[in-house]
């Protein structure tokens, strides 16, 4: 079946079905314009072992259906095993989340976009600063105001 | 390196822990291309979102910034793009969204001003309708009282008819009053003088309701059992104006059909359903004056009807006991909701909620699709006199005071008013609640107003 298979490309190669290549849109356009071919795409934005944890995550969701409602994406819910991937430090979830953004694999950016408002759900806000290590750049009068503007969020 | 740091001490392994960590960690929020970060901040609900707009310069404009997941968050949890207190519509949602939130924190957890003052002696309030603005009451006294809605000060006395005034509805500065008189009387509320009376009924008229849409149509029920349809006019119209006498203009006809006293009146769009002491529910065309379906199967009489235009079907509330929900489209009684046990007098509806208030001191919330019973309210000593209730509240007059309850839970969340004799009527809208009570022969108003503790920020 060399004709069903699709090769990403990125200082290694990798040699992927098509119906998993296919998870990307880019990719599923890249293919529909140059037509079956088994010559290398180029991926030049994405690094070998980023696209490694993509191809993982679209193998794992090869059989997905490929629509969602808006509904679905609004909430924080994700499933154990997309919960198990995502267990990486920082630097690589955002590589993810930005490999799936150019690659456009719609439901991998929101499971992304997803396991990042759960680090920041329920938090204070130095609990916040902590866990992304951000440096408070307000100054005292600042933060006081901006306090006061947040403080019905602490009305429950 | 791996055997290098297998022989470090503690000490200096949480010292390079403390290098290391931070370096792999990543603020997203502020690094990730806008539109993605907007799908980090579209999974959070309002409370994390505001926390989080303190973290940074850049967090507080990303977040502050995302109007669409503020707006998104405020349809989702049932507010309105309009300001609660100050009746403006505005589109920083998330300043929207705060006011809403805290308004309704003030309501469950009871803060709010008051605002005491007398009226109408010791007669009956048997009416009370009331905005930003006024606040407007019927008594068994034949007088229609107006007054300041901020400060309870009295702003007229509308004097005329000869007997109590049992129904009244206002639509921008016309008023109509129904009375036992047999009258009709339209007001106009910015000059006090009445400009209009309606002749006809032959008994004391029950219950009225002016339709809504463009050009408002006056439907009254009396004791006479018919209903009478008529056209609202416009007190500024000096030529119309009409006093009783001769071929009335504004009588448009009247239905007739009902055997016994017209108790209680619903409308929506072209139809209108009626209660009766003849024990039937009718509903009528508005425009032919035609009756459309004879509902019958309550065994006493009809003191309460709603429409439920969401699902064509109307409610009946009976001294049967029992609440009816009835198919608009074929007339067939589709349920019968039973628990209460003795008059069902008051009925309230909602899309989420049909509530019924009975003389047995209980009211009880149903599912309108299902007619489930969801929760029955128990905690008032005797009859339920009035009662309001919105998607997250209901609030209940009887003797003793009024009390407000949790719609979903069908918990109590407080007593607004105690040690009071009675609770005649009540009314609320997003920010106050007004109720006329009786305490010690004398009747007086109380003004609850939520819309103080941290509103005043009114500039955004």
């Amino acid at each position: 079946f060399v004709q069903d298979l699709s090769r990403f490309q990125h200082g290694g190669e990798f040699r992927v079905d098509k119906d998993i290549a296919e998870r990307s849109v880019l990719i599923k356009n890249m293919l529909e314009d140059v037509g079956d071919s088994d010559s290398p795409i180029p991926l030049p934005n994405v690094s070998s072992k980023v696209l490694g944890k993509v191809i993982e995550w679209c193998t794992h969701h090869r059989d997905d259906p490929t629509t969602q409602d808006d509904h679905e994406r609004r909430n924080t819910d994700i499933e154990e095993w997309d919960q198990k991937y995502m267990d990486v430090d920082q630097e690589t979830l955002f590589d993810i989340i930005l490999a799936a953004n150019y690659l456009d694999i719609k439901p991998l950016l929101d499971v992304g976009c997803k396991t990042v408002a759960n680090m920041i759900k329920g938090k204070s806000a130095e609990e916040i600063r902590r866990t992304f290590n951000i440096t408070n750049d307000f100054t005292p009068e600042e933060e006081a105001q901006i306090k006061k503007e947040n403080e019905w969020a602490e009305d429950r | 390196l791996f055997q290098l740091l297998k022989r470090s001490s503690t000490n200096t392994l949480q010292f390079i822990n403390s290098v290391i960590m931070p370096v792999l960690k990543h603020d997203f929020l502020s690094t990730l291309p806008v539109e993605i970060s907007r799908r980090v901040t579209g999974c959070l609900d309002a409370f994390s979102l505001a926390k989080a707009s303190c973290v940074s310069k850049s967090w507080k404009s990303i977040i502050d910034a995302d109007s669409n997941s503020w707006k998104l968050l405020l349809i989702k949890d049932g507010y309105s793009f309009i300001d609660p207190v100050l009746n403006t519509t505005s589109t920083d949602y998330k300043w929207l969204y705060a006011r809403h939130h805290t308004l309704k924190q003030n309501w469950i957890h009871g803060r709010a001003t008051e605002v005491v003052f007398k009226g109408h002696d010791k007669f009956v309030v048997t009416c009370l309708q009331f905005d930003n603005e006024k606040i407007v009451s019927g008594a068994d006294d034949s007088h229609v009282n107006i007054y300041y809605t901020d400060t309870g000060k009295k702003r007229m006395t509308l004097e005329g008819h000869e007997g109590g005034v049992w129904a009244l509805q206002y639509v921008g500065n016309t008023l109509v009053t129904g009375s036992t008189d047999r009258r009709v009387r339209v007001w106009d509320m910015e000059t006090g003088k009445c400009t209009h009376i309606f002749t006809g009924h032959t008994s004391t008229i029950r219950c009225l309701l002016l339709t809504k849409g463009s050009r408002p149509l006056i439907v009254t029920g009396s004791r006479d059992s018919t209903l009478r349809v008529w056209k609202l006019p416009d007190p500024k119209d000096v030529q119309g104006h009409y006093y009783g006498n001769g071929d009335n203009p504004y009588f448009i006809h009247s239905l007739v059909g009902h055997r016994q006293s017209v108790r209680a009146i619903a409308n929506h769009d072209n139809i209108i359903v009626s209660g009766s002491y003849d024990n039937t529910v009718r509903s009528w065309d508005m425009n032919t004056g035609q009756m459309i379906h004879l509902m019958e199967g309550h065994t006493q009489k009809v003191y309460s009807v709603v429409i439920d235009s969401e699902r064509n079907r109307c409610m009946s509330g009976s001294m049967d006991s029992s609440v009816r929900i009835w198919d608009l489209e074929t007339g067939d009684c589709i349920k019968r909701l039973e628990g209460h046990t003795v008059l069902v007098g008051l009925l309230g509806l909602t899309n989420k909620y049909l509530v019924s208030a009975a003389a047995d001191s209980i009211l009880r919330v149903w599912s309108p699709d299902t007619g489930i019973c969801n929760h029955a309210l128990s905690g008032h000593g005797n009859s339920i006199t009035c009662f309001q209730h919105d998607d997250q509240k209901v609030i209940s007059g009887s003797e003793g005071g009024l009390k407000m309850w949790d719609i979903k839970t069908g918990k109590f969340i407080r007593d607004l008013i105690t040690e009071v004799d009675c609770v005649w009527r009540v009314a609320f809208d997003g920010r106050r609640c007004v109720a006329a009570v009786q305490k010690k022969n004398e009747t007086s108003f109380r003004i609850l107003d939520f819309g103080v503790h941290n509103m005043y920020n009114s500039d955004n």
